[in-house]
């Protein structure tokens, strides 16, 4: 195991060491192509109406006077697009236009394809719906308390059972060991009550998208197409006149996920799947926030299949922030006990998820939001119970960290707590509990590599931990925190057998490698990845090899840009093809030279004798002696997740993972005790990765993570305005002027540390690295606060009024202060 | 809700290039015209299609209304002279080192390139419920939703209010006050002078304006005696981020020492009222004592006496008392 | 013609173009869709992420709040002008180096900032750089990437060091 200083350079390997991304210059010279970059010929413009009702029956829409305005090409309401939808196949709540029914303001009514933008907005002030206003859902304990009915609008939807409050989502209640017996028995129990704000991506590239039919794309038809021409398991769906008979429909999107819609926009505008194109251009960031169909897929898909025009829509920011899908707000309370020595003995939770109007991905998130605590510490025992409910704002989502962002806050402050309580140093506290590698965790999830101790020397060394802890002046802290994530998850998203990732690999006689690649490049540089590992494995330079990317006509399958699995799946798929196609040219050239296989290196741009590099030969040789002996040089490489390793029990196979990244960060802050204004001077990130496949890119994720995590920190807030005169539901400033994300002057100094664990199942021994360093930046700041001002920050973010009023009001008890030194006060 | 639009909807230009023709323009359009400066608050208001003016009147080729002078008697600056020019002139630099401060805290270097002193100081209030369009006093209607029992109102006023609740979001205003500048502002046919601290209205005075100018008036230029040339100086603002962010309150001092007492200091804060507010009490309270401990304490007091803060923006009380008392302190 | 459409004289990355466009075309919308210089981004159009940042007359500025008459005769350079006869600036080269761009989108704003930065002032302090962009948002890198790519490209055109 290591803390690598960087690398800087190998003639022979490219993995691990330093490299320019194959889109870097693309990407400097303004010539990358994102979906709003794109302009078709006759292309329309799309805009989509929405309602200005938080809940509410639709009691009539008329289209007509708008549809009536020259210019507009096609108008289209939910009952074009009867069929529900949603990312998880148990949870499918809602429609790409509403149906009967408006859950938060800013849910899409209808859409319109115009010549221009502005006919466009014209044709929507002609459209006519007629609302019946229903109660407002805002509070998530007010949902949840609901009794009535769905029909009278106490409820968001519709109830699964009769009796069920049809305002929850989803309740897990899981228990892992004597919780109470070993609770009543621990020295010392903290209970701690934390509210987790919500917060949103705000990637900087507003999510488009483009539809283009073609009613003859494929050729043949009338074959097997008619309106019947849908997925078997489709419901009834659209069927527009002359449509979609043996036709083609093709959408461009910044989504993350092409292959889930792909098969949404099969199933919904019901075309088959075969006859179903999803291209992605470079996405301009995700985040979790372009990680399922949006109402604009759907809506341009099927303007375009009405107009016989393509269309395109565009959000404007502030639809961006309604469409949301970010962080849930969470209400969390947690009772945590240890031994005197410092053991962790048992952990209680009880969390309340505000999901908003539509269920997203909530299923995961609430067995997110309890199975992903239980490292990297050792925990006898452990009970969750956690309710996600319905509300009538903006549906919550995946961002970052998806669930597990906000019980790692509260939980790695009760571990501060704790820590305190039994006098030992908050390090030295969570070194005492590390659940080590090669283990299982108390909920059954098998863990593999594990660097978190690696992680927790770096940041103290890097950090002068030792000099600073309890030692600063008032006003002036530092604090730490632990975490781990996935590196993907071994179930997908809807059940099969079929591999998670895929490549396909060509090679020709120029030496050239061409690579099919179906993963999502939303800027992590999964797309660098597959042609760095191609170099690797085939002995080529970089610039031999094309990535073939975005387009579902010609990649295989992968499942998209979430839940941290990429590098891990898409990494040993491409391992697995260029594999394949390295031991055709080693047995080629083998041949050739008399000498076994074996002894054959590929790298460098030639093919190397081991006993003697002496003799070797240029790679294009090579690959046209494999060519010649193998015949044309191709092949597919997969990746499946063990099917084997999760909990035995109904949820223990969400959170089973392949592998889990460590996490440590300490925080240094200053707090001003006038103003309540928190500056984070510093975060040093300790990451272990398990390798470091292009260093580079690894820091680039870890600062970027831990960004962010502090943004949540000190200033990000996805809120919504009460009761306030009857508008109730309005989000509280959709706008990046009022929704406060850091600028260059408000990011604190970053500094990464790489720790290598080296995974045995990771593609030469990597993990993730895009998600698990986002953790701790929240709780590493609150516990710094702590430490600089003796103010514990149980609600985030932690802006100056908060924290101001804080510090007020420690010092009107007369507690105002630094915390006593840790090893002196304790027993 | 469901503003849904980012697009300027059409309108009739004009381009004047003179002032006398801009003045002519105005007075032919009336309650129909919008002077376009740099545009950063306009486009604003257009793309929102908030507000939907009939005419135009782009003031970007009227070259007498770019440049600062000297007029022997101290400096002219005129209206339209971009923010970063005023950040970059020497003698602005030298002699009202307060101006140039605070000008550089305004939004952001990009902004600071467009934006224009006019603008900075003629820009309409940033009141979520006035700027999305809700029909409060300040719109023309019957209401302010801002101070409603659960309005969200962290950024508003405790001080100053009348109905309306907004504060001026103008970053050199304070300054300006300070240095006891005045305004120039011209209509066809007539030109008044006003006093910096008078250039600003409250509801109280029209609820429906944030300045003086009324239509067919425009700010010429700002004139900055000598008066308080190389001054000592106080400036700070607090918002939420490092660049962007209008103040949460902000503070703008100019001290004379006369040894070791303060022989004279004019001081504003803006961020906390409808206007940005000149500390006449304060400043009176200050001349003749030595800047210690004592008396900045007692200042920082003096200045929040009567505030009345709304639900959430209580913490803008010290806030602003802790602002007076470090401005004072800075010539300690 | 529609009343409603101006012919515009633009100067962009150095080449004179006459274009019709709708008088209330910002240069935003002017650069993208009626020029194809799709380079220049959008990210709010309300002047509040600096993603649409160009140089006009040396200054950086945001082409969404910027009329596209008030551009006319002015030299306007986008992140496609920035490359020089002799290749790519070296601040493109640096960013692609130093991983300073991942999605990417708001890299076109940044280089202009910081093009304009480096015109000014060849060796700026890492002070210096934060304040350069504290108008462009990056969602990405917590910026740290980007300065070390501008420091680097000031060391290699800078004049004299310290």
């Amino acid at each position: 195991m290591t803390t690598s200083s960087r690398k800087v350079k190998s003639n022979q390997h490219l993995i691990g060491y330093p490299q320019r991304k194959i889109d870097g210059v693309e990407k400097a010279t303004g010539r990358a192509v994102y979906t709003d970059d794109l302009q078709l010929p006759g292309m329309l413009h799309g805009k989509i109406l929405r309602s200005p009702h938080p809940h509410a029956r639709i009691v009539g829409i008329d289209t007509s006077r708008a549809e009536a305005l020259p210019g507009v090409h096609a108008v289209v309401t939910g009952r074009d697009m009867p069929t529900p939808y949603g990312i998880i196949p148990w949870t499918q709540d809602e429609y790409p236009l509403a149906l009967d029914r408006v859950r938060y303001v800013g849910d899409g009514v209808a859409a319109v394809a115009a010549v221009d933008e502005d006919t466009a907005n014209r044709a929507l002030d002609l459209i006519h719906v007629e609302y019946e206003e229903l109660p407002a859902w805002l509070d998530p304990w007010k949902a949840l308390a609901a009794k009535g009915s769905y029909e009278e609008g106490h409820y968001i939807h519709s109830p699964k059972k009769d009796g069920w409050n049809g305002n929850v989502t989803k309740k897990v209640r899981l228990e892992f060991g004597e919780v109470d017996g070993l609770m009543d028995s621990s020295d010392v129990v903290v209970e701690g009550e934390y509210f987790f704000e919500g917060t949103t991506h705000a990637a900087i590239e507003p999510h488009c998208a483009i539809g283009s039919w073609e009613p003859d794309g494929v050729g043949h038809a009338g074959g097997t197409g008619g309106a019947g021409a849908r997925d078997p398991e489709g419901d009834v769906a659209l069927d527009p006149a002359g449509a979609p008979r043996g036709g083609k429909l093709t959408v461009w999107s910044s989504t993350q996920v092409p292959h889930y819609l792909h098969r949404e926009l099969s199933r919904v505008l019901g075309v088959d799947p075969a006859r179903v194109r999803v291209l992605q251009p470079l996405v301009g960031g995700g985040f979790g926030g372009k990680s399922e169909p949006f109402d604009l897929e759907f809506c341009v898909g099927a303007l375009a299949m009405k107009s016989g025009r393509p269309v395109k829509i565009l959000y404007t920011r502030e639809e961006v922030f309604y469409a949301h899908r970010g962080r849930h707000p969470f209400h969390m309370e947690y009772r945590t006990g240890c031994t005197a020595d410092g053991k962790l003995t048992s952990v209680d939770a009880k969390i309340l998820l505000d999901g908003g109007a539509y269920a997203s991905f909530g299923l995961v998130t609430t067995y997110y939001s309890g199975q992903l605590l239980c490292a990297p510490y050792e925990m006898p025992a452990y009970r969750f119970d956690s309710t996600r409910v319905y509300t009538n704002k903006p549906a919550c989502g995946p961002k970052r960290g998806h669930g597990s962002v906000q019980p790692r806050f509260a939980f790695e402050v009760q571990m501060d707590k704790l820590a305190e309580k039994v006098g030992m140093d908050p390090i030295d506290f969570r070194r005492a509990n590390f659940i080590g590698s090669d283990t299982r965790t108390v909920n059954e999830l098998r863990i593999t590599s594990n660097g978190f101790l690696e992680c927790l020397d770096a940041v103290e060394a890097a950090s002068g931990w030792r000099e600073k802890f309890r030692r600063m002046p008032f006003g002036r802290g530092i604090g730490v925190a632990g975490s781990t994530y996935i590196s993907g998850t071994n179930y997908p998203i809807y059940p099969n057998e079929m591999p998670q990732s895929a490549v396909q690999m060509q090679v020709d006689r120029s030496g050239r490698v061409a690579v099919f690649s179906g993963a999502s490049e939303i800027g992590q540089g999964c797309d660098s990845l597959v042609a760095y590992i191609a170099a690797e494995e085939l002995g080529v330079p970089l610039e031999y090899v094309r990535v073939m990317r975005g387009d579902t006509d010609f990649t295989p399958v992968d499942l998209g840009a979430y839940s941290s699995r990429v590098t891990f799946m898409l990494g040993n798929a491409a391992i697995d093809a260029a594999r394949k196609l390295r031991e055709k040219v080693q047995e080629a050239v083998a041949e050739a030279w008399e000498v076994k296989p074996g002894e054959v290196l590929l790298a460098g741009g030639r093919a190397h004798w081991a006993q003697d590099t002496q003799r070797q030969m240029h790679i294009r040789e090579a690959f046209n002696l494999a060519e010649a002996r193998f015949g044309t040089l191709g092949a597919t490489g997969w990746y499946n997740t063990p099917k084997d390793v999760h909990g035995e029990y109904r949820g223990g196979t969400i959170g089973a993972s392949p592998a889990y990244s460590f996490t440590a960060h300490v925080a240094e802050v200053e707090v001003d005790p006038e103003t309540g204004v928190v500056t984070v001077e510093k975060i040093w990130v300790a990451h272990d990765c398990g390798r470091a496949l292009n260093p580079v890119l690894v820091e680039g994720q870890m600062e970027g993570s831990a960004y962010m995590g502090c943004a949540e920190a000190i200033m990000e807030a996805h809120v919504f305005k009460d009761a306030d005169h009857g508008r109730e539901g309005l989000h509280g400033g959709p706008s990046l002027l009022a929704y406060k994300i850091p600028t260059s002057l408000d990011t604190p100094a970053l500094e990464s540390l790489i720790v290598e664990s080296i995974d045995p199942e990771g593609p030469y021994g990597a993990k993730e690295a895009g998600e698990g360093p986002l953790h701790p930046s929240i709780p590493a700041v609150a516990n710094a606060i702590y430490d600089a001002v003796g103010v514990r920050m149980d609600r985030l973010p932690f802006t100056p009024p908060r924290v101001w009023r804080s510090i007020e009001a420690a010092r009107g008890a007369g507690v105002l202060g630094k915390p006593g030194f840790a090893m002196e006060a304790g027993g | 809700m469901a503003i849904i639009r980012d697009m300027i909807p059409a309108f009739d230009l004009f381009q004047p290039a003179s002032v006398e023709d801009a003045l002519a323009l105005l007075a032919e359009h009336g309650e129909d015209a919008w002077v376009l400066a740099g545009g950063l608050d306009t486009f604003d208001w257009l793309k929102d299609r908030i507000k939907r003016p009939k005419a135009v009147v782009d003031l970007s080729g009227v070259e007498e209304l770019t440049g600062i002078r000297d007029t022997g008697a101290g400096i002219e600056i005129g209206a339209m002279t971009p923010l970063s020019r005023v950040v970059g002139d020497p003698r602005v630099r030298a002699d009202f080192a307060l101006l140039r401060e605070a000008a550089e805290h305004v939004a952001t270097p990009q902004i600071r390139n467009q934006g224009t002193l006019g603008g900075n100081l003629s820009q309409d209030t940033r009141c979520w419920y006035y700027r999305s369009g809700w029909p409060c006093y300040r719109a023309g209607g019957n209401t302010c939703y801002a101070s409603a029992p659960k309005a969200m109102n962290r950024e508003h006023c405790i001080l100053g209010r009348s109905r309306c609740v907004a504060v001026s979001p103008s970053d050199t205003a304070p300054a300006l006050i300070a240095l006891g500048a005045r305004m120039v502002v011209r209509r066809a046919g007539s030109e008044s002078i006003h006093e910096a601290q008078d250039f600003f209205i409250g509801p109280a005075t029209d609820i429906q304006r944030m300045t003086v100018l009324r239509a067919g008036d425009l700010l010429t230029a700002v004139r900055i005696p000598e008066d308080w040339a190389g001054a000592r100086h106080y400036y700070e603002k607090v918002r939420d981020r490092g660049s962007w962010d209008f103040a949460l309150v902000s503070v703008a001092a100019a001290f004379r020492m006369d040894g070791d007492t303060i022989g004279d200091a004019r001081i504003a804060v803006n961020g906390v009222a409808p206007f940005p507010v000149r500390l006449d009490s304060v400043e009176r309270m200050v001349v003749g004592h030595a800047p210690d401990e004592a008396l900045a304490t007692e200042a920082g007091e003096l200045a929040v006496a009567g505030a009345r803060p709304l639900r959430h923006n209580d913490y803008k009380v010290p806030l602003m008392r802790n602002l007076v008392r470090r401005a004072i302190r800075s010539v300690a | 013609m529609d009343p409603s459409t101006e012919i515009v004289r633009l100067v962009v990355n150095g080449q004179s173009r006459e274009v019709g466009v709708p008088t209330h075309f910002t240069l935003l919308e002017a650069l993208r869709y009626v020029l194809g210089l799709t380079g220049t981004k959008q990210g709010c159009d309300k002047g509040d992420c600096g993603a649409c940042t160009v140089i006009v007359d040396g200054e950086p500025v945001l082409a969404c709040l910027t009329p596209v008459w008030e551009a006319e005769g002015r030299e306007v350079t986008t992140v496609e002008g920035l490359a020089g006869p002799e290749g790519i600036h070296a601040l493109q080269d640096c960013f692609d180096l130093h991983g300073a761009a991942q999605c990417g989108f708001c890299t076109p704003g940044i280089l202009c900032s910081a093009a304009a930065l480096l015109a000014g002032n060849p060796s700026p302090t890492r002070e210096e750089i934060r304040e350069a962009i504290a108008g462009n948002l990056c969602r990405c890198t917590g910026y740290a990437k980007i300065y070390d790519a501008v420091e680097a490209a000031a060391l290699r055109t800078g004049g004299p060091q310290g």
